[in-house]
């Protein structure tokens, strides 16, 4: 944790060395527009890493849940906004029980199977919607507020949106920590056989948990429609699992599976909303964004592992 | 009784406010009753007629099997005789192709290890295994975990996963989190697992295999204590010894045939070794050698990794033993000898020469080879065929000069050499995970025999292997060393290293305490430098 803080206290200076003006309440507003989104995919994706796995398909899941609820929208544009988060979520956990039955029931790698459904689940998009965008005109403005409006304090605004994540956050906190399939995951991240022997079905938990991925990138999606107002099957949460799978390394979570923190994946999630703002307010092109999301992935991949030598010999 | 009202205190100073519960509870918690309700007759685990094949290959053969409450029955028999798979079968591992399982006069099927705790059945393997990132709790309580109002009840648990620990008399502390035990307290976390899941049958596969002699003596009391509250122990084993101490009845497998059953009174260690293999097998002795002058390993004030300051010779073609506890340092300095861990001081002659391997390449091109002590992590795949992992090291002996590995001089060279081995197996194309542990063995020496090597490092060759193949392996690490491989021959296995060796090191805390010629070294000798004391 040492070197990430150093690492991050580094960051936090370049950025102010370049840009004295990314420090005012305007930059803690928009990472908090880019908090909601990262964060409940990051918790979904962190809840398959401790269980041992990886879900790359988020983007793609979040892409099918947006453009699924923004083709009812459009011909039912008065739906109540709960029912639209459960659309959301019903399309994200279809998907995410396709990916866990196939790493749970045929015994797949969880890599393999989720590149496949990131490009099929990418294809789904564009199917629903017959290849065209959902367009501003089909959100309604009571969805499109939950982003822009919310509690201010002080200039600072946390949007219902963020509220709404904070709150998923402590749902996922308390089933990590006080379900028994909670911990369950937990227990077939950290060997798999013991699990096992000790009466774990193995299968279940898997699936529970690309279930939940499934369904917190089904939210995201129309976080995504609330926070954009749009939808392009093409673009819409494109790149999206770098991001995320990035904010669960920065967590500190172990990338073998078995550990990790809700609270430190808090804490990853502002400094990856925080970057991902500065790179932007900083006119830094998509493209070179791509290359730092990447590595930041690489730099905590390789922290990772130096921290589990030194564990070894130290053992 | 005092002991439990001790724990209850420390319990109450923790979690004042659960306390009231989990005092409660404890009095309702049948596992708290450690004798078994009289009322209810207690039923036997029965078996009729199994049997089981992998691949076409028949395992177990119509065996009939009946574990008694209140009993430690011994299964033993040679390695590939089918006990392990018995064991697994009963406990609901494996499915057996045919014959039937009950508890009583009620038939059961267990498809998973899962269903087999669920009808009170619970397996202890050989080589536990451990959560290492969870609390001890969790590592007890998985898949297991009380539950309160709102989800775990933490509390409750910790009481639970303290009073399962103190039964089996574990210090460990339930809220640390697991980390790196040893291989015993890793097997008291599998036993307590097993009682939380309110298991009447254990049985303990080779269990005792991995741990020292007063870790074993401690496992022995845990189940003689698990058989007079009622359970019924099913203890596979080859250690006749142990068998012989512990067991009150013994079924003994040949071939996956079930060929004795018997009181453990009425019956003597001859018999049943030959039950086992089906003839009188003869204890191997010791005969006094001539050995060479030459120094064929020198090492001196060697220190690295688990070890310090180390120094002995080794004349060429000598078997040195060396001995110790568990955690001595020995499997270290055998790394460290093969290049895989770095040495900090002292240095290494072989044959004269300064030996410094980098790596096991480097050690390999200078002669020296390792049979590893786990053998399923680091000397074979376990998945490919008997040939490919026994012709591993020289393969690129076996390619032509485009690197194509020629099948035919890899089966010229490896099926005489098995078969000198006397290897059972049917066919070198055979997945090696197929092969029983004793074979599995064979295979791991045929591989570093095929390089010819002159200094064999051998750390523990015959663990898990049965008393036939056992005699096997000496035979050949005698025949080797009388060519002239100087052998280093680390056991915990007493008698064996006593019967091996022409002189023997011992090692204790990663020191070697003494050296002590073949003629001078006893048991208790060994024994007493090994764990502290003056020779």
């Amino acid at each position: 944790m040492k070197i990430r803080l150093f690492a991050f206290v580094c960051a936090i200076g370049l950025a102010y060395f370049f840009s004295p003006r990314l420090f005012t309440s305007e930059t803690l507003n928009s990472i908090l527009l880019w908090l909601p989104l990262i964060l409940t995919l990051a918790l979904g994706e962190l809840v398959v890493v401790i269980a041992g796995g990886i879900d790359i398909s988020v983007g793609s899941v979040l892409g099918c849940s947006a453009m699924s609820v923004g083709v009812v929208l459009k011909s039912n544009p008065n739906l109540p906004l709960p029912l639209l988060f459960l659309i959301g979520a019903g399309v994200g956990l279809g998907l995410g029980l396709i990916n866990g039955a196939l790493v749970a029931r045929a015994k797949l790698p969880p890599l393999i199977v989720t590149i496949g459904t990131l490009a099929s689940f990418r294809g789904l998009a564009f199917l629903i919607g017959k290849g065209e965008s959902v367009t501003g005109s089909s959100i309604p403005d009571t969805l499109t507020k939950l982003s822009s409006q919310g509690v201010s304090v002080g200039g600072v605004t946390v949007s219902w949106i963020a509220l709404q994540c904070f709150v998923l956050a402590i749902i996922i906190w308390h089933f990590l920590t006080y379900w028994r399939s909670g911990r369950a995951i937990f227990a077939v991240g950290g060997q798999e056989e013991a699990a096992s022997r000790r009466g774990i079905s193995t299968a279940n938990t898997y699936l529970l948990a690309f279930a939940l991925s499934g369904v917190l990138a089904g939210v995201g999606g129309v976080m995504y429609l609330s926070r954009f107002g749009q939808a392009q099957p093409g673009t819409v949460g494109y790149g999206f699992e770098l991001t995320v799978i990035a904010t669960v390394a920065i967590s500190g979570a172990k990338l073998t599976g078995g550990a990790g923190k809700i609270s430190n994946l808090l804490a990853a999630a502002f400094i990856m909303s925080a970057i991902t703002v500065s790179l932007s307010t900083l006119g830094i092109d998509t493209n070179w964004q791509l290359l730092v999301y990447g590595l930041v992935l690489l730099i905590m991949v390789c922290a990772d592992g130096l921290r589990r030598k030194k564990l070894e010999v130290g053992a | 009784m005092r002991k439990i009202a001790c724990r209850l205190k420390t319990v109450e100073e923790t979690f004042p406010a659960s306390y009231a519960i989990f005092s409660f509870l404890a009095e309702q918690d049948p596992l708290n009753q450690t004798a078994p309700n009289p009322h209810t007759p207690a039923k036997s685990l029965v078996a009729t007629g199994l049997c089981l094949s992998f691949g076409g290959f028949q395992v177990l053969k119509e065996v009939d099997f009946e574990l008694l409450p209140g009993r430690i029955h011994a299964i033993t028999g040679e390695n590939g005789a089918g006990k392990s798979s018995l064991g697994k079968v009963l406990a609901g591992l494996y499915r057996p192709d045919s014959g039937a399982l009950s508890i009583g006069d009620q038939p059961i099927s267990p498809s998973s290890v899962r269903d087999g705790l669920r009808q009170g059945i619970a397996l202890i393997h050989q080589e536990p295994l451990t959560f290492p990132d969870l609390s001890i709790t969790e590592n007890i309580l998985a898949g297991n975990l009380p539950a309160g109002r709102i989800g775990v009840n933490w509390g409750r648990a910790h009481a639970k996963s303290q009073e399962l620990l103190v039964r089996l008399g574990s210090k460990l502390d339930v809220k640390r989190t697991a980390g790196t035990l040893s291989i015993a307290d890793q097997q008291i976390l599998e036993l307590a697992a097993a009682l939380a899941h309110e298991a009447r049958f254990f049985i303990f596969d080779e269990t005792s295999a991995p741990l020292t002699p007063p870790e074993a003596q401690a496992l022995f009391k845990i189940m003689r204590e698990l058989r007079d509250q009622g359970c019924g122990i099913g203890f596979v084993s080859h250690h006749l010894d142990e068998v012989f101490e512990i067991a009150d009845e013994i079924t003994v497998l040949r071939e996956g045939q079930k060929v004795a059953h018997l009181q453990i009174t009425e019956t003597s260690q001859a018999e049943i070794v030959r039950h086992m293999v089906g003839r009188a097998v003869e204890q191997s002795k010791r005969t006094a050698r001539a050995l060479s002058a030459e120094v064929a390993l020198s090492v001196e004030h060697l220190s690295g990794p688990g070890f310090d300051d180390v120094s002995f010779t080794v004349n060429a073609g000598e078997i040195f033993g060396i001995g110790g506890l568990v955690g001595a340092g020995r499997t270290e300095l055998a790394r460290a000898l093969y290049g895989i861990s770095r040495v900090s001081s002292g240095q290494v002659k072989l044959l004269g020469q300064t030996y410094k391997p980098k790596n096991p390449q480097e050690a390999i091109q200078s002669g020296v080879n390792l049979v590893p002590e786990d053998r399923r992590g680091a000397g074979l795949m376990l998945e490919r065929s008997i040939k490919e992992n026994a012709s591993l090291q020289r393969v690129k002996d076996f390619a032509n000069r485009f690197g194509v590995v020629s099948t035919q001089l890899q089966d010229e060279q490896v099926v005489p050499l098995l078969d000198s081995l006397k290897t059972v197996l049917r066919s070198v194309e055979q997945p090696v995970g197929q092969l029983s542990g004793g074979n599995q063995q064979k295979v791991v020496l045929a591989k570093s025999l095929l390089r010819a090597p002159r200094l064999l490092i051998l750390d523990e060759p015959t663990r898990g292997v049965d008393i036939g193949a056992k005699f096997d392996v000496h035979a050949l690490i005698r025949e080797l060393a009388d060519s002239g491989v100087t052998i280093l021959l680390i056991s915990s296995d007493l008698p064996e290293v006593l019967a091996l060796s022409d002189r023997i090191g011992v090692m204790r805390r990663g020191n070697l305490v003494a050296t002590l010629t073949a003629s001078e070294a006893t048991r208790e000798k060994v024994i007493s430098l090994a764990s502290g004391g003056s020779a």
